[in-house]
């Protein structure tokens, strides 16, 4: 039943004859049912650029995976969770310590929400899963915590044998993990630190914030250790740091080019499932770094070809996390005639390629979070607003996640900035990035709409 | 209680006595009040601290919204409301406020005066858990708040008068914690009400009048003799008990309950440690105020929290707890759902969840679970 669905997600017909009895099993645990493939197939044409076998790659890269993590109790010894915001080269350097028959890694959330949201649109039992089991409804938790809880607790994935969680972007992972630990005896390392520089000291950052995170870091990885049994080794840690480097760099270039071209050459959400495998580790190193060659050179022709999924010359704008469960809402944006230019988190600023005076593994990872959005909510509005200057936008779209304690804060002042900073409008949507029960596509249609025709008169008449 | 009325009448002129303080020349120190600021630090620098503390209006809340959407903790919203909507003066006369960043919630208050005011504002973090690296982190903190304090205000802070303050500081939380001890008794001689006044009163009184006052408030209590002992007790915990949010303690209070017992993250002063005044000050300010302090809900591991509930309310023999936490304050609303089933297995006794987003409409639900908890704490208590 599900032969064209693995097609679509870049697999051989040979590779789907193999892996039949391990998919079977999956799906069946899944519930994923004949419906629910077709459903898939659907959006997947609808929403993806998915006659690029770039896409498809991908797509096959997290489908492999969310199998992978379904069966991880009976094909693997240990296993270790982790997810957003936990930056890839931890949890990379522990993965490639371990043998893949022994320890299986995964950011189960981000899987489910990948494959099971993205592709499927099934996520709701498993929100209503995780709402029943401690992070309940109405009161803003997050999505994507209550996905990967629903899920174990129902019995679809395993619970795992350690979770390393980072607590220095946002409140609740940690939260949702101590729940985890509390109930289920789960144990727990956190990545913890503090989002405290004072107004103004961006991009400055304090040392001891770094050592402390580093510490923690240290923790992290010592906990790892004794739970696994495995050492953490020097080739682990090199292999982690210049994949990472050379898949996000590489995956820089790709957005730049998008961002730059006119007319926009491809859907946004086609590049969604190749930009969370920045923080999705997966053993499949070559296999993802092949993917995102091939996409780059198939964005490369379209936009030497001049072909485009909107009119040339529409206004471009700079949008905020619409990406992830629902491709619908950047979908709606795209055909209200707006090229989206950039997306925040997908560039990279040029603060986060600075150099640092911290050459120690974990100290390295402490640094991470001083670098980027999580140094303050001042570097949240600095990135935004570097974004929009960067790609030369005619105006924004923050979407905000209502869940995301870090996000909500920074929603007018960022608004306000722009606008006086850069004199374009800014447009603000209330959403989620995982739970799509109370907001959609068709209720923004008409707000975005306006929007685009405000933008449409701004940029005729600056052209005059 | 003489006592009690004096002070009151301190407080009704405080306000006026802060504006001539502050003509004087004297700073104004406002800070965040989730316990993590030392207020020792504040008074040996020759400032004077003011904890803003208000809460429970949903006037603040609704003018927030222009600033921040609502899925922030309503405490927090509430403290950026009153400050742009200018109805209480002293959010607006504090010359610097503190904010000691324990999550995004408290963040948000610093970021929104930071941004949409001309407040001076000044952060430091509170790690979520307490090794030693945590508690470094913290120090340095404190050490890059007295080094803010000395240059805002000119004065350098020796160990002198940082031991001086201290004194005064200890002496005062000895006093509320002996006056909050009485209510072990079985006929507590002063209510959850009154006693969260006047662990409220803290935050604004002028300190030295203050102690004057719990003195004399603490002699006349131990000699009081209270009415009507078969209430059931109850210990009220939560996010944060704001100045002016009584609602859940008058209601209890009405229902025939006694609130013997609080513990809040925020909003009330937390005075059952004192600083140890042996060695490098500084260390122990933070000795105190983040190692040996009752970790909020937002702590990892949070055993500590939950093992001091149960151990508090087995102290204080209480037939039930109230829960009472704010909207959008994620960690007590997790923290809940677990600590509910340790009470069951630990105590074996009722728990209630409350939820305020301080809106008027919620008086009329809150009153009716409020009511049918204190009933079946009496049915299972036979008090």
């Amino acid at each position: 039943m599900y032969t064209e669905l693995f097609k679509l997600c870049g697999f051989e017909s040979d590779e789907i004859k193999r892996e039949k009895p391990r998919i079977d099993k999956a799906f069946k645990i899944l519930g994923i049912d004949n419906e629910d493939v077709k459903r898939g197939e659907k959006r997947l044409k609808q929403y993806l650029d998915i006659e690029l076998l770039g896409v498809r790659k991908f797509l096959g890269i997290w489908m492999r995976e969310l199998v992978n993590l379904v069966l991880a109790r009976e094909e693997h010894e240990k296993i270790v969770y982790s997810d957003f915001p936990m930056e890839l080269r931890p949890l990379m350097s522990m993965m490639l310590s371990t043998d893949e028959k022994k320890a299986y890694f995964a950011t189960p959330g981000q899987i489910i929400n990948m494959t099971i949201g993205q592709i499927f649109d099934k996520l709701t039992p498993f929100l209503v899963a995780g709402e029943e089991n401690g992070l309940p409804p109405g009161a803003a938790h997050c999505a994507l915590y209550q996905t990967r809880l629903g899920a174990m607790v129902k019995g679809v994935i395993p619970f795992p044998d350690l979770s390393v969680i980072a607590s220095y972007h946002c409140d609740q992972p940690a939260e949702a993990e101590q729940l985890l630990h509390e109930v289920y005896g789960v144990p727990v390392a956190y990545l913890d630190s503090c989002s405290d520089p004072n107004w103004g000291d961006w991009p400055k950052f304090n040392d001891y914030r770094v050592r402390y995170c580093g510490s923690q870091a240290r923790k992290m990885f010592q906990m790892f250790e004794e739970v696994v049994g495995c050492k953490m080794t020097e080739e682990a840690k090199r292999t982690a740091n210049r994949a990472n480097a050379i898949f996000r760099l590489k995956f820089q270039q790709l957005i730049e080019l998008m961002g730059h071209a006119d007319p926009q050459p491809i859907h946004q959400t086609s590049l969604v499932h190749a930009f969370f495998l920045n923080s999705m580790p997966t053993r499949d190193i070559e296999g993802k770094q092949e993917a995102l060659e091939i996409l780059c050179g198939e964005v490369e022709e379209r936009i030497n070809q001049g072909k485009g999924v909107v009119p040339k010359g529409a206004p471009g704008v700079f949008v905020t996390a619409t990406i992830s469960v629902d491709p619908g809402i950047t979908h709606m944006i795209e055909e209200t005639g707006l090229a989206i230019r950039i997306q925040i988190p997908f560039w990279l600023s040029p603060w986060v390629m600075a150099r640092h005076p911290y050459r120690e593994w974990a100290d390295m990872i402490g640094v991470g979070p001083c670098l980027d959005i999580p140094h303050s909510c001042e570097a949240h509005v600095a990135i935004n607003l570097a974004n929009c200057k960067a790609f030369n936008v005619d105006g924004a779209i923050n979407f905000y996640p209502y869940s995301c304690r870090e996000w909500v804060p920074t929603v007018m002042i960022t608004k306000k900035t722009i606008e006086k900073e850069l004199g374009i409008p800014v447009l603000v949507l209330e959403g989620d990035c995982y739970d799509t029960r109370n907001y959609s596509a068709g209720q923004l249609r008409t707000r975005v709409e306006t929007f685009a025709e405000l933008l449409r008169a701004a940029k005729a008449a600056k052209a005059g | 209680m003489e006592a009690m009325k004096q002070l009151s009448d301190h407080l009704a002129t405080r306000l006026t006595e802060l504006t001539r303080l502050r003509r004087k020349g004297i700073k104004l120190i406002g800070y965040a009040p989730g316990g993590y600021m030392p207020e020792e630090l504040v008074y040996a620098c020759g400032a004077v601290p003011v904890g803003l503390i208000r809460g429970g209006d949903p006037e603040p809340v609704a003018e927030s919204a222009a600033y921040v959407p609502r899925f922030i903790d309503t405490f927090c919203r509430s403290q950026i409301g009153y400050r742009m909507m200018g109805g209480d003066p002293l959010y607006e006369i504090i010359d610097l406020l503190v904010v000691p960043v324990t999550d995004h919630n408290i963040k948000t208050i610093a970021d929104c005066f930071n941004f949409f005011t001309n407040t001076n504002v000044f952060r430091f973090g509170v790690p979520h858990q307490k090794d030693e690296n945590a508690f470094e982190y913290y120090l340095a903190g404190l050490r890059a708040l007295k080094d803010k304090l000395e240059e805002f205000t000119g004065n350098k802070i020796d160990d002198g008068r940082l031991r001086e303050a201290i004194d005064l500081c200890n002496r005062m939380r000895e006093l509320l914690k002996e006056i909050s001890l009485l209510r072990k008794s079985e006929r507590p001689p002063i209510n959850g009400y009154e006693f969260a006044k006047l662990n409220h009163a803290s935050f604004i009184a002028d300190k030295r009048i203050y102690v004057d006052a719990l003195e004399s408030i603490y002699r006349e209590l131990k000699e009081k003799h209270a009415p009507n002992p078969k209430r059931p007790r109850i210990l009220l915990t939560g996010s944060t008990l704001a100045m002016g949010d009584y609602k859940v303690l008058e209601m209890a209070e009405a229902a025939g309950a006694s609130i013997v017992i609080e513990e809040f993250a925020e909003g009330v002063r937390h005075y059952w440690e004192n600083v140890r005044v042996n060695g490098d000050l500084m260390q122990a300010l933070a000795d105190r105020y983040f190692r040996r302090r009752v970790p909020p809900a937002w702590f990892r591991p949070s055993r500590e929290r939950l093992d001091y509930l149960i151990e508090t309310a087995r102290d204080f023999k209480v037939d039930g707890i109230i829960w009472y936490q704010l909207m959008y304050r994620s960690s007590y609303d997790i923290q809940a759902f677990y600590f509910e089933k340790l009470l069951k297995k630990e105590m074996d006794i009722p728990m209630l969840k409350l939820e305020s987003d301080y809106d008027v409409s919620e008086r009329g639900p809150l009153r009716t679970r409020i009511e049918t908890f204190v009933e079946i704490a009496k049915a299972r208590g036979g008090r």
